[in-house]
């Protein structure tokens, strides 16, 4: 009897609590393993602050459509919604999501210093801003990095400079490549897809000279630079890369080199942590290098899935309160206190990589972070360019461009389609996008 | 007599009343309020872009475009491909599976089973599990033969789909012919017995011609859904390479959804229903005089 | 022509049960291995659901089973999702054959002036894809305050059925002699009992048939279900969808979830199978 009467009054009191800390925040989540763990340990936020969180988990894709439209159609029923940057310059524009700074100013002194704002990574704090004001807070951050087998290296006799360029890449991967034995020389994503193949390609694409729109907006799909860099891509993946290359997406490539069918692989720096983990059958075996350069020396790109706060939101104080908490520094530690320190959520804090718990484990951060401080996501070409981002173009038309181009790359590495078809092609798609968006007067 | 009739008439309509409002509500509503978005440029992510009125230039712009004429060819040709061999299949599977040997009723369900995944996770099981050159059963198997793997959805993307599109929709065509095939009455095929008639005589002059109706429902609707299809090609090809396995709803879900450009996708949309109706139209005509061919 | 006595023999040793028990067996093997053949993707499915991550993609024939997926699978909060699939498939597929079920004994039966026209009404009504008509049902959903409600999506979903249940009992009314009706009219029976006690039983291998497909399009329903729910009324392919990632190995927890998401309707089947057996015995009584 008593202890149902004291079980009564905690949960009415954790509900008068939890009212007047703000309702129950609905938040809008992407199904990566970083942030199914941020779902499994919310419940320490909720007892901590009162506050009850519902969390709408789904694929990168579907979570942008389900956001977008909720933004979009006006539904507003979302408090939190995770971004990546580059949604947040677009959705700061379009005043569908709030500028933090307010809330910031309405930290106590205590609460701001030790939430430490200046120890936020700087280009991916900038890259979260839009006009000097922060809309989002970075969950985790990524570059991309080329990693590659030591052990396979070794064996050939290959030495992997810091600093490749495609080229050396280009050789080791034919050196050892082995398709008999099931051995590719390099995994590069194929399948089409403006954050699939695109990702990927884009960055290569600046790096080789060449870039999507000059500054007066009109489209460069017919510059030299821009062929080579389709028959080098091509070039590498028919004669050293992985079969099916058309359907091999950031998840096939993953698989892939953690199989071990992969003797190197250029892709996001997040990647490091899968392929130190439980499921991977190269554990301990991996190298790291920066991006392959050609004529630009730091083709690494930028990239932050980060919590904002939607602006039709009636929960603003409390949703801030989640993002502080999901991005700090009593966050990392918790994760990597409970769950591991190569768990911890990479590329968002100094803090974490001067951490020497972590840099014990995690081998990859030295190069994590010079690759995240190398990214220029305000000048990403070789030439100056109208608009912003590494591995995308930051206008709300390249969801749509993107997946046309990449779905045309996708046709010229299948052999569907010669590279100068698909180059016009994706000339005539930019030159309609950039009139139709105002862009091209 | 005939006031029982009118009676039995009002008692009629009442039936049928609930049924047509509801479906009306809930379909019709949606259709208007798309034909009247596809006549109207809104960009969801371009609030800036203001909501306006052009007309039917969407419609101009689509009928102008090479690429959307090949993919109405695209859809047509996975349509009436996937139909045909389904229904042949459909045909010859459920003939072979209507007769008492041990263990049909388990047979029976593990051939329907694909039905009932899931068509997005099929199509991912068949991509990685099994169609895939390096993971799947394909590698496997051209391992043992000592051939390079086929990438099928790569290089033959229409004839991947077309093939993944049977597989999971001929299970459905079973069932329904199935249950026609079990309704029929056992004295006929008794007396055909009889006759003298062999098993092939029997089929083409007797089952098949019973099971008319089953037939068609099952062309029909297997004809609807299939024009539908989406789930499978997003997670397979994504339409491509290219736009050479994209089909109508694929193309409406990459304009509205990557592109934001809802009114282009409308007009997609109200061509799309457009186009179908007057297939359907044909087919329907054909069907019914076929059947009335059939039934006499 | 065989001698007589040998062909006596012949015949015989055909007529005994274990000749016709050993011709069933023979005949029904390659049925079985084409049927497992047929099904063989889902049996991998459901094999790699016991696999680990690491053993899941390259294939692996011999390997330590786990348990690991379905415990991870579970425990993600699964309840709900299941609880509102249950609830919005039953209550969708039972209300679009009490309404569909009418319709159909109407345009067959009824005494309409274009039974053809209003069947090719309900058909057209179900040309738009999902992806076409999302926007506009969003749209309006917001307005009526039906986002996130399972009585939102209970109504989406018979308006899509409806329609099925109106054209497949449509086929399977038709092949009843109408004389039945009408001698059952003359000695003096309603409308109403001449359609439960004559026409139901003996279309009752098509209507479980059709239910069972209404039960399976609701069930595995996506579209709608991820772009109308946030919440509360999510169901199983929602959490799916949460599994299906494209930033990490998740092949195996996916055939974790999508083998007891084929579980229900699976045993469904299995139990309409044996309805539909039933229902052949009782149609070969007619006549």
């Amino acid at each position: 009897m008593c202890k149902r009467f004291i079980s009564v009054m905690a949960s009415t009191a954790i509900c008068i609590a939890g009212f007047c800390a703000g309702g129950p925040l609905t938040i809008a989540t992407v199904n990566n393993a970083d942030m199914v763990t941020m779902q499994k340990y919310s419940s320490e936020f909720t007892a901590k602050t009162g506050i009850r969180l519902n969390f709408v988990v789904l694929p990168e894709n579907e979570l942008r459509q389900k956001v977008t439209e909720d933004v979009g159609l006006s539904a507003g029923r979302y408090d939190i919604v995770t971004i990546g940057d580059y949604d947040i310059p677009i959705w700061a524009a379009n005043r569908w999501v709030s500028s933090l700074e307010p809330l910031f100013k309405a930290l106590s002194p205590a609460e701001a210093r030790a939430y430490d704002r200046a120890d936020l990574l700087g280009p991916v704090r900038s890259a979260l801003s839009y006009k000097h004001e922060q809309y989002a807070l970075p969950f985790y951050g990524e570059s991309s990095m080329l990693f590659y087998r030591k052990d396979l290296f070794a064996a050939a006799g290959l030495k992997m400079p810091p600093n490749p360029t495609w080229y050396q890449v280009y050789d080791f991967a034919r050196r050892l490549n082995q398709p008999t034995r099931g051995q590719y020389g390099i995994a590069l994503r194929g399948l089409p897809g403006w954050g699939q193949n695109m990702s990927v390609f884009c960055s290569m694409i600046n790096t080789f000279g060449g870039r999507w729109f000059d500054m007066n907006w009109r489209p460069q799909f017919k510059t030299p630079d821009m062929r080579t860099a389709w028959e080098f891509y091509k070039k590498i993946i028919t004669e050293a890369g992985e079969p099916g290359a058309t359907t091999a997406g950031y998840t096939e490539c993953l698989a892939l080199t953690s199989a071990g069918k992969a003797a190197m692989w250029y892709d996001a720096t997040v990647s490091a942590g899968a392929l130190q983990g439980v499921d991977s059958k190269v554990r301990g075996r991996i190298g790291y290098a920066l991006a392959p350069t050609v004529k630009k020396s730091n083709a690494g790109w930028i990239w932050a899935w980060s919590l904002a706060i939607e602006s039709s939101s009636r929960n603003k104080e409390a949703a801030f309160k989640f993002l502080c908490w999901a991005t700090s520094k009593e966050y990392i530690n918790l994760i990597g206190n409970r769950v591991g320190w190569a768990q911890v959520p990479p590329g968002t804090r100094i803090s974490t990589y001067t951490n020497p718990k972590y840099k014990a484990v995690a081998d990859f951060a030295p190069l994590t972070l010079s690759s995240i401080r190398n990214s220029n996501y305000n000048a990403p070409c070789v030439e100056p360019v109208p608009y912003k981002g590494v591995q995308y173009v930051g206008i709300p038309e390249f969801q749509g461009l993107g997946e046309e181009v990449g779905q045309q790359l996708a046709a010229y590495l299948a052999g569907q389609e010669s590279v100068d078809a698909a180059l016009s092609a994706c000339q005539e798609a930019a030159l309609r996008v950039a009139k139709e968006g105002g862009y091209l007067k | 007599m005939k006031v029982n009739r009118s009676k039995g008439y009002a008692r009629v309509d009442g039936l049928l009343l609930p049924s047509i409002v509801i479906v009306a509500l809930i379909t019709q509503i949606p259709i208007l309020v798309t034909l009247g978005l596809s006549v109207v440029r809104w960009i969801v992510v371009r609030p800036d872009l203001r909501v306006s009125f052009v007309g039917i230039s969407n419609y101009i712009q689509l009928f102008t475009t090479p690429s959307f004429l090949g993919i109405i060819v695209n859809t047509v040709v996975m349509t009436l491909a996937s139909i045909t061999v389904c229904t042949l299949f459909g045909l010859i599977i459920s003939l072979t599976l209507n007769r008492q040997f041990p263990g049909v009723n388990i047979a029976r369900i593990i051939l329907i089973a694909p039905f009932f995944v899931m068509d997005a996770v099929a199509g991912i099981v068949w991509k990685t599990l099994m169609l895939h050159p390096s993971f799947g059963i394909n590698s496997v198997i051209a391992n043992l033969f000592g051939v390079t793997p086929v990438d099928f959805l790569g290089h033959y993307p229409m004839f991947t789909v077309v093939m993944l599109v049977v597989w999971q929709w001929t299970p459905f065509f079973v069932l329904i012919l199935l249950a026609g095939l079990q309704s029929i009455p056992e004295e006929i095929l008794e007396s055909a017995r009889l006759d003298g008639a062999g098993w092939l005589r029997t089929i083409l002059r007797i089952k098949i011609p019973a099971i008319a109706n089953h037939i068609e429902v099952a062309v029909m609707t297997g004809l609807i859904f299939i024009l539908k299809v989406f789930g499978l090609i997003y997670v397979t090809t994504a339409g491509g390479p290219g736009t050479a396995s994209t089909n109508l709803p694929f193309i409406v879900f990459r304009t509205g959804f990557y592109r934001w450009d809802v009114g282009r996708a409308a007009a997609m949309a109200v061509i799309t229903v457009v186009l179908t109706l007057i297939f359907l139209n044909l087919l329907f005509t054909l069907v019914r005089r076929k059947s009335r061919e059939l039934e006499a | 022509m065989t001698d007589a006595r040998g062909g006596r023999t012949i015949r015989a040793l055909r007529s005994t049960r274990a000749w016709k028990r050993t011709v069933g067996v023979l005949v029904a093997l390659p049925i079985w291995a084409f049927c497992l053949a047929y099904c063989f993707p889902i049996l991998y499915m459901f094999m790699t659901s016991f696999k680990t991550e690491a053993d899941a993609v390259p294939p692996r024939l011999f390997f330590v089973p786990t348990l690991a997926n379905y415990a991870t699978v579970l425990s993600g909060g699964i309840l709900p999702y299941l609880y509102n699939s249950l609830i919005i498939t039953l209550a969708a597929m039972a209300l679009s054959l009490l309404l569909g079920l009418p319709a159909a004994y109407v345009i067959v039966f009824g005494k309409l002036k274009h039974p053809d026209s209003v069947y090719f009404w309900f058909l057209s009504t179900t040309l738009m894809p999902a992806v076409s008509v999302i926007i506009p049902v969003f749209m309006v959903f917001r307005g009526l305050g039906a986002l996130d409600s399972r009585w939102g999506m209970i109504l989406v979903y018979m308006g899509a059925n409806i329609p099925i249940v109106v054209w497949m009992v449509r086929s399977f009314l038709k092949d009843i002699p109408i004389e039945l009706l009408e001698a059952a009219e003359i000695d003096g029976a309603t409308r109403l009992s001449a359609f439960f006690r004559i026409i139901l039983p003996l279309a009752r291998g098509g209507i479980i048939s059709t239910a069972l497909l209404v039960f399976i399009f609701i069930w595995n329903e996506f579209f709608f279900a991820v772009n109308l729910t946030y919440v509360h009324a999510g169901t199983m392919p929602v959490f799916m969808a949460s599994y299906m990632t494209q930033e990490g190995l998740f092949w195996a927890k996916l055939s974790a979830i999508s083998t007891l998401t084929v579980l229900p309707p699976l045993i469904l089947g299995w139990i309409s199978q044996k309805a539909l057996v039933r229902g052949m015995m009782m149609g070969a009584v007619k006549g």
